[in-house]
């Protein structure tokens, strides 16, 4: 599993917050943190549309979950103003995962299959950034439904080539993973090429995420 | 002498080079607006390109002549974005940059 996060690392052309880039780009994002870590590629086919692969690790020490999952991606709504962009976002995927559950009382192994129907919203200016999305991850016996909530702010509006800094508030609940929802204030780094966030969360789990457009 | 004036002025590359500023609405970051940059790029005649965020246009500095204006929006909107107005200005792009440098 390792590897072929290293192999899709290696071949990412683009890295990028948000799940589509223009027609033709290949997109990868990347979440690192105790819990929850995951890297997904998707291929733009057109502006609207992309399918992708996604590889994703859950643990709460009592469960664990390795995954992957064939996924496509739509752009069900953007309306571009002067200073702002908003966006709804439709995902769905097929996948496969397998892990266990309490491994201290005994190991119960499970694999299942899982679909994994989305919803995301999102608004930002130069200065905001709001998002808000509900994953369904259902299987055999399994609901991992995850919840996104993410506020944040820029410190100061930056010109194209100039680094900007900004204070984001990324709030994630896994059901059947998290006990209650995972908080975590991040530090986000945006340059025309880096895109750089890092926190640590209430619960104590420091989270990272690197992205580079080569 | 006038002859040398003329000659220096038929190999001025900026005679040669054509501007054209383009309005984008949506463009509020760097890191996605790299699509339209790339997208311009890719233009064989393309010389320069220059984003501004702030004032939300890009300035695309191409060889010869302008690029069609349907081939512009049809980039633009492939990267995600909408163009409100395509206008030919005097200036190259690398003039623009300096203008907004010095702000």
């Amino acid at each position: 599993m390792k590897v072929i996060f290293l192999i899709l690392l290696l071949f990412t052309h683009t890295l990028i917050a948000q799940p589509i880039s223009y027609k033709g780009s290949v997109n990868s994002m990347t979440d690192v943190g105790k819990r929850f870590a995951s890297i997904e590629s998707n291929y733009a086919y057109d502006a609207k549309n992309a399918v992708g692969v996604k590889f994703f690790h859950m643990d709460n020490n009592d469960r664990q979950r390795d995954g992957f999952e064939v996924n496509h991606l739509h752009r069900l709504y953007r309306s571009n103003q002067k200073h702002s962009q908003m966006n709804i976002w439709l995902f769905g995927g097929l996948g496969y995962l397998e892990g266990s559950n309490e491994r201290a009382g005994g190991d119960q192994n499970i694999s299942t299959a899982f679909v994994s129907p989305a919803l995301q919203w999102d608004y930002e200016t130069k200065r905001v950034f709001l998002l808000a999305s509900h994953q369904f991850i259902r299987g055999d016996s399994i609901n991992h439904d995850t919840t996104k909530l993410k506020a944040g702010f820029s410190f100061y509006e930056t010109s194209y080539d100039e680094t900007q800094p900004w204070l984001i508030l990324d709030v994630m609940n896994i059901n059947g993973i998290n006990s209650r929802p995972e908080v975590t204030p991040m530090l986000r780094l945006i340059n025309k090429a880096l895109y750089l966030e890092g926190g640590v969360s209430n619960m104590g789990n420091p989270r990272l995420h690197v992205m580079y457009t080569f | 002498m006038k002859k040398i004036w003329l000659l220096l002025l038929l190999m001025s590359p900026s005679l040669w080079a054509v501007s054209q500023k383009i309005e984008v609405n949506g463009m509020v970051c760097a890191f996605c607006a790299q699509g339209i940059e790339k997208s311009l790029n890719n233009i064989a005649t393309t010389k320069d390109v220059y984003v501004n965020l702030d004032e939300g246009f890009v300035i695309l500095e191409s060889q010869s002549e302008g690029v069609a204006e349907d081939k512009i929006k049809k980039i633009i909107v492939d990267a995600g974005y909408d163009v409100t107005q395509i206008s030919l200005i005097a200036e190259t792009a690398e003039h623009i940059r300096k203008q907004y440098e010095k702000k």
